[in-house]
């Protein structure tokens, strides 16, 4: 079981950040965040070695998250976007990496950090 | 038409070749070949000769003669001169016998034209070479046009997205906070009013953003009056962004339908003062704005924090990346919120 481990929320819009957070402290995990921008989100990856994945929204208020993905890539850390729009841009960037599409329910929040923690088992055990 | 290179002087030698009909029809040829409206260039495969009409120089912005004999696709951007490239390579493979693109002319002076080619191989009669011709339609104005629809579109399915989210975020908060159906009911569709009319403010200014003062008269629309001598209202004209708008009608919706049910609007004798003002310059240049209650009744503060709450504080602070106080002061409601205007203003102007 994963339990009490810190997600990295990148979410520029209150209400939904707040939904999320409220999320992951049900699953029983941390937030580290939230972070409205991609630039704050990559300072704190720099000052928190403790992350053990992330969320990120793509369309941030300054542009979109993908330094910070670039910046979870560089170390490792499995992400999942979330975003309203088909995500077709990402999949060409990112192949690998999970989409959560807006709005997106508690269950699939669930099972997104589930999987993300279940990769990073994966890659850490191997 | 090789001596065509030099398009100066149409009309010169036409007296004494009136007479001959053959040379009369390759004149009017030349006269249409010229006042076409359209660019034309045409160029002998073997690259023996060229000519271009006064339209095309026009649009590519540099002179007939530095147009003819020089490599045509050194007119173009230089990020679309290899897809131009492989198509007049199939071009004269004989894979293609025309094509028509819209591609990007970098003119001398850097500027840059979008043109919509339509180019051909055509055979010459025996003995000649054969020729390309290109016919150039400058569309830079339709195109920008395009390009721009296609981000109002992109950002209204973000804008509506988004939207959707946070009535999801709403229904489940107020879901949290209430208990019949009834209760949430009227809870939510005032809330949704709440976010309709910010919607309505910057849809009718396209997405513009919106004046603080509207903001202000369309989220106390619902509670009070017009020009209600209990509510004074005051402050610069500034310009705030979409959901800029939003998180400040939330907020202001919150404030108004508390005092209607416990503060100062609930009673004759109260007052508000919404008042905002912008202070400090460049990185430093702060927006301020305040609900300040009075005259009412004693004010207790809530035994427990509400969604209202939530609103108001929380989520304006991370909206703003600013600081919100709020005070139950015996006499009246206290909100106030300080951000950097550089969260709040217009980003960038309207397009176009």
């Amino acid at each position: 079981m994963n339990l009490g481990l810190r997600i990295l929320l990148v979410e520029d819009e209150a209400l939904i950040a707040m939904m999320l957070g409220d999320w992951i402290a049900e699953l029983g995990h941390v937030v580290g965040g939230p972070h409205h921008h991609a630039a704050s989100a990559v300072a704190y990856l720099d000052t928190e070695n403790t992350i053990d994945a992330a969320l990120l929204d793509v369309q941030l208020a300054d542009g979109d998250s993908f330094p910070v993905a670039d910046e979870l890539v560089r170390r490792n850390l499995p992400f999942a976007f979330m975003t309203g729009l088909s995500g077709e841009n990402i999949r060409r960037r990112y192949s690998d990496a999970l989409v959560l599409t807006k709005p997106c329910d508690f269950e699939s929040v669930r099972a997104t950090i589930g999987a993300l923690l279940d990769s990073r088992t994966a890659v850490t055990s191997s | 038409m090789p001596e065509a290179a030099n398009g100066g002087g149409l009309n010169e030698e036409r007296a004494g070749q009136a007479r001959d009909p053959e040379r009369a029809a390759a004149n009017r040829l030349r006269d249409t070949y010229e006042t076409a409206g359209v660019g034309v260039v045409a160029a002998a495969t073997g690259g023996g000769w060229a000519t271009v009409n006064d339209r095309l120089c026009e649009i590519a912005g540099y002179a007939r003669g530095e147009m003819v004999g020089s490599d045509f696709i050194r007119f173009f951007h230089p990020s679309d001169r290899r897809s131009v490239g492989d198509l007049l390579d199939r071009l004269l493979k004989r894979e293609l016998s025309t094509f028509s693109i819209v591609r990007r002319f970098l003119r001398k002076d850097d500027s840059i034209v979008w043109v919509e080619l339509t180019i051909a191989l055509l055979r010459q009669d025996a003995g000649g070479d054969n020729f390309i011709v290109a016919i150039a339609h400058e569309v830079t104005d339709e195109t920008r046009l395009r390009e721009h629809q296609r981000f109002l579109i992109q950002d209204h399915s973000h804008r509506t997205r988004n939207l959707l989210t946070i009535v999801q975020v709403l229904a489940r908060q107020i879901a949290q906070h209430t208990i019949t159906s009834q209760d949430f009911e009227a809870q939510f569709v005032s809330r949704l009013a709440a976010l309709s009319a910010s919607h309505d403010l910057v849809s009718s200014r396209e997405w513009a953003g919106a004046a603080v003062a509207d903001i202000v008269r369309e989220q106390l629309r619902p509670f009070v009056p017009r020009n209600d001598a209990r509510i004074k209202v005051g402050g610069p004209s500034v310009t705030i962004r979409p959901s800029a708008v939003q998180h400040i009608g939330m907020a202001l919706h919150e404030l108004a339908s508390n005092a209607c049910k416990y503060g100062a609007l609930s009673s004759k004798t109260g007052n508000v003062n919404i008042s905002w003002s912008t202070s400090g310059a460049d990185d430093d240049a702060k927006f301020q704005m305040a609900w300040a209650e009075t005259g009412g009744p004693v004010v207790e503060p809530p035994t427990r924090s509400g969604f209202g709450q939530m609103i108001v504080r929380e989520m304006v602070a991370y909206a703003f990346n600013g600081n919100v106080e709020l005070a139950y002061d015996a006499d009246g409601v206290k909100w106030r919120l300080e951000a950097p205007l550089a969260s709040i203003v217009v980003e960038r102007p309207p397009c176009l």
